[in-house]
This record gives structure tokens, C-alpha cells and sequence, in this order.
């Protein structure tokens, strides 16, 4: 078996990576799995969303059988593709695929509707973020004195002061 | 930020501001990250695309960046023509990712702001930007990201759909393609044999959490990673807060059980602490897992006083630049593993000839 990174060594170890929402599998040889080091990232197990969303597709496979033919007709991607994969080809596929897409949108976020930041184009009004940092900090600062740590209390009380006086200018 | 002919080179002569933690901050928190995924509206993904349109999305997307504020003096990475050795060095200081290193073609990094934002380009989405920075501070990392986002999105048209938001290749990050993370130092928790079970309850609370150094399932130097799990549904500042919220009770229950261990076991404590010392001051050899795991008595050693704070950088700065690229760039050699271990402690060795 030849090493999946430098195709070019014999790989010795088989290593799974689970990043983000994805299980990757390498065969590496000893130098890239050295290089790669022991500083990758690698999933504690505890949660991986990777598996997670596997079982959720499967679910949906079986129950939106009837439609798997459907395919999307800027990118060409197949609803089976979709299945194997976890991805989608472009943002058109959203459209075409949307009944597969819901259930499993609901799934992995609970709900179904977009509460974020919306694009220009759309018209609606961008939600101010009502973020204040000298309001948090203040809260901050109250917390401190409360458990007596006057030192940190100190130092969000500097923290404040400049960003005020920045702010005035 | 001035680049000389190798930028990578110079990457590494310039401490990236989010190594700084400041003197106010506890130091639990490690770093603060908030990442935005975004996608042109009329492309295909990167992985559907052909190497000519995702060299066009690339083009796009520079030009687009250039009038970004915060973007006036970055730097580029054309990563078809890094070496591998050069693209880990921007791994290994969390510029970019794996995934990005394995695709290549039509990929790319701009990197500004002392390197505490950075935006992939055609990595798994067209654009991944992401704001670092010190200490536990989600809001500030989000307002920088989200300026850019801003401003990129008065050249670009972006790919988004009132009912869910910006479109993303994985439905996982669909709606704001918001994931707000934390780096987060636990020696106390995890020596009081406490760390699994208060991780584990968090899964409820909608964070996901993983080791960030260390192998297989173990976690190296006791840091971990928590993000938020969703990014549909809620706005974005009830993502961040709801992680930092997190974050800021892992953080007391932290320094509480390290209030409990001085009170409980001050000497075995101590005696812990400078025995790693002793081992990283004078070992001839040292792996990147061994690194990890005595700096993590120092880090703690310097919160409980042992070590000047001031130290703090210093380790934050080791974490970087003992890694087997940095190594091998800085020291302008190829090195097998044992050389390497070698370079690393005496690298080690230098910084605590003058620690205490
Ligand atoms: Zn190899
Ligand atoms: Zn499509």
C-alpha cells in the first residue's frame, strides 16, 4: 500500500481523521504521519458530528426513496450522490433538493428557519449585533468584586476606562 | 504586513497576535476563533467545480479582498506552489486545514492582521474566513470576521436563501456558517478526574468538544476544543454567547479546582510542576506528545504562581514553533524524527535557561 500524502512511500499506518463533519481515512507512511504529527486534530470520541450526520442521511434515505433519480440541473449532482457523500454540489442543489434536504436540516439544527445575518440582496435589514462591550464588561466587573477578585476587578475596570475614552474620541 | 521573497519564512519571524494572551486575561482560555463559511452565488462548490472555475473563484475573491479594511497588507499562498513542508508550517499555525493542504489546485490563504484572520479559499466552500484572537473574547473575534463578511459581500454576491440563510456545501454549516470556538487549558479539571463528565454534558447544551492535541483518543496537554454545534436558527450572537458562556463556566470550574488541589495537595502539586520543569530544562530529547504534556504542568505552574506571568507567551509561543515543520523550516533541515526531538529540547532548553 503506497501513502495516500506523498503517493510515494510504503504507507504504514492506517489513521482516520474526523474533522469538522467529515471521517477521512489515510494510509500514511512514517514520514507524513510525522509530519502531519501528533498536533492533527483528532476527534476525542465524544462527539462526532461525522457519524452523526451519517445516520441521519441513511434515515432519510429510506424514507424519500421515490425521488433519488432527481438530479440537479447546474451542478448534475444526484440525490443518491448527495446520499453518499454528506455534500452538495452548488447552491442550486438546495433548491432542487429541498423536501430530501428539510427533514435532515431539522435534524442537525433543530429547526428549520434562518434567524442569522442576512445578505444584502435580500432586502431584509441586517439585526444590529445589540452587543455592547463595555455593558459586558461592566458585568464582568460586578461578577469580580462580588467573589472579591480585586485584581481582575482592576484590571476590567482599565479595560472599560479605555475603551471609553477610545470611544469618545 | 511587509513579506520578504519567502513569505512563509517571514510568517514565522512575526508572532501571530493571537499568541499574546494578555495580563488581565486568567489564562484558561488559550485563544478565541469565530469562523464564517460563504459561497458565490453563481459557481458550483469547489469540490464540483473544475480546476478553471475554481481558479476564477480564486481571482474573484482576491479582487473582492482588496478592498477589505482589514486585508490592506496581506499576504497571499498559492498553495499549488508550496511545498508540502511550507503548506504545514500555515497548518501548524492554525492558518489553514488539512483539508485545504490535500486539495491544492485553485486553493488558496490570504493572511492579515498579524496573522489573526485569515480566509481559505476554495477549501470545502468558496470562502472560510476566521478571526483569532487571546483569551476568552468570541464578540471581538465575530465583529472582525463579520466587518469583512460585510465588505466582501458589497462585491460578492453570495449564495443565500431566505429559509436557510448562507449556503453552504454541508448542510452543517448552513444559515449564518457560523462556528465560534474556544482553546481551552484544563490540567486541574482533567487531573481531578473530573473533565469527563463535565465534557460529556455539554454535548446537551448543543457545543461539541475534542482534544486538540494528541492521538487517537487521547487529549495531549489537556487542551481542548469546544464550538457550537448548530449554526441554523439562531442569530449569531446567541451562538457566540452561548459558547463563551460555556467557556467561561469550564473556566471557573477550573480555577476552582485548582484553588481545591493548592488547598488539598499543594506539594504533590508543586513537586509535579517542577519535575516537568527539570525534565523540559535539561532533556536531550523530546517529542512533540512529551513537549505538550510537561509545558502543561508549566502553564499551570505559571497560573499558580511558580513562574513569572509573563512566561505565559513564551509557552504560547513554544506550542508553535517546537512542531516538526517549524523545526525543520527554522532550522533550514530535512530531519527524521530523533533529530528533530533533539532540536526540539534544546530549542526547549534555550527558553528555560532564563524561565524561572
Ligand atoms: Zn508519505
Ligand atoms: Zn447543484
Amino acid at each position: 500500500m503506497i501513502c495516500d500524502l506523498c503517493k510515494k512511500n510504503q504507507a504504514v499506518m492506517r489513521y482516520t481523521e474526523v474533522r469538522d463533519s467529515r471521517n477521512t481515512e489515510y494510509n500514511l507512511c512514517r514520514e507524513c504521519a510525522e509530519l502531519k504529527g501528533l498536533a492533527k486534530s483528532l476527534n476525542l470520541a465524544l462527539s462526532s458530528l461525522g457519524d452523526m450526520l451519517a445516520g441521519m442521511i441513511r434515515d432519510i434515505s429510506s424514507e424519500q426513496d421515490d425521488d433519488n433519480a432527481a438530479q440537479c440541473p447546474k451542478c448534475g449532482l444526484a440525490l443518491t450522490d448527495f446520499k453518499k457523500l454528506g455534500r452538495l454540489g452548488c447552491p442550486g442543489c438546495y433548491q432542487v433538493f429541498n423536501a430530501s434536504l428539510k427533514p435532515l436540516v431539522r435534524q442537525i439544527h433543530g429547526i428549520n428557519d434562518h434567524l442569522g445575518k442576512a445578505a444584502p440582496a435580500s432586502g431584509k435589514i441586517k439585526a444590529a449585533p445589540s452587543e455592547n462591550r463595555v455593558e459586558r464588561l461592566r458585568q464582568e466587573l460586578q461578577a469580580a468584586v462580588l467573589k472579591e477578585e480585586y485584581e481582575r476587578a482592576a484590571s476590567l475596570r482599565d479595560q472599560i476606562r479605555q475603551l471609553e475614552t477610545s470611544g469618545a474620541k | 504586513m511587509n513579506l520578504p521573497d519567502n513569505g512563509i519564512q517571514g510568517l514565522i519571524g512575526q508572532e501571530a497576535g493571537w499568541l499574546k494572551t494578555p495580563d488581565s486575561d486568567p489564562g484558561v482560555v488559550i485563544s478565541s476563533r469565530v469562523r464564517l463559511a460563504r459561497n458565490l452565488a453563481e459557481h458550483l462548490f469547489p469540490g464540483r467545480s473544475e480546476q478553471d472555475e475554481r481558479s476564477l473563484v480564486r481571482e474573484e475573491i482576491r479582487k473582492a479582498s482588496s478592498s477589505v479594511n482589514y486585508f490592506g497588507d496581506a499576504a497571499f499562498f498559492d498553495l499549488e506552489v508550496l511545498t508540502q513542508l511550507d503548506m504545514t508550517v500555515l497548518w501548524e499555525r492554525r492558518l489553514i486545514s488539512s483539508d485545504l493542504m490535500d486539495k491544492k489546485n485553485g486553493t488558496g490563504v490570504l493572511v492579515g492582521r498579524n496573522q489573526s484572520l485569515d480566509l481559505m479559499i476554495n477549501e470545502e466552500d468558496h470562502i472560510r474566513m476566521q478571526s483569532l484572537l487571546p483569551g476568552l473574547d468570541l464578540i471581538e473575534a465575530f465583529r472582525i470576521v463579520d466587518q469583512v463578511d460585510d465588505q466582501l459581500q458589497q462585491r460578492l454576491e453570495m449564495a443565500y436563501s431566505p429559509e436557510w440563510g448562507f449556503l453552504t456545501c454541508c448542510p452543517s454549516n448552513l444559515g449564518t456558517g457560523l462556528r465560534a470556538s474556544l482553546l481551552i487549558h484544563l490540567p486541574a479539571l482533567v487531573r481531578a478526574k473530573k473533565i469527563e463528565k463535565l465534557l460529556n454534558q455539554l454535548e446537551c447544551q448543543g457545543i461539541l468538544v475534542r482534544g486538540f492535541y494528541g492521538e487517537g483518543s487521547e487529549v495531549a496537554g489537556d487542551i481542548f476544543q469546544i464550538s457550537n454545534r448548530a449554526t441554523l436558527g439562531r442569530n449569531e450572537l446567541e451562538i457566540i454567547e452561548n459558547v463563551e458562556r460555556v467557556g467561561r463556566s469550564l473556566m471557573e470550574q477550573e480555577l476552582e479546582t485548582r484553588r481545591y488541589i493548592m488547598d488539598r495537595a499543594r506539594r504533590q502539586t508543586e513537586d509535579n510542576i517542577w519535575r516537568a520543569f527539570g525534565i523540559l530544562a535539561n532533556a536531550r530529547m523530546l517529542s512533540t506528545q512529551e513537549y505538550l504534556e510537561l509545558s502543561s504542568s508549566l502553564r499551570l505552574g505559571i497560573a499558580l504562581e511558580l513562574f513569572p506571568r509573563r512566561r505565559l507567551n513564551a509557552l504560547n509561543k513554544l506550542l508553535i514553533i517546537t512542531q516538526p515543520a517549524h523545526l525543520q523550516i527554522m532550522l533550514d533541515a530535512r530531519m527524521e524524527a530523533p533529530e528533530r526531538d533533539g532540536e526540539r529540547a534544546k530549542m526547549v532548553r534555550a527558553i528555560m535557561a532564563d524561565f524561572v
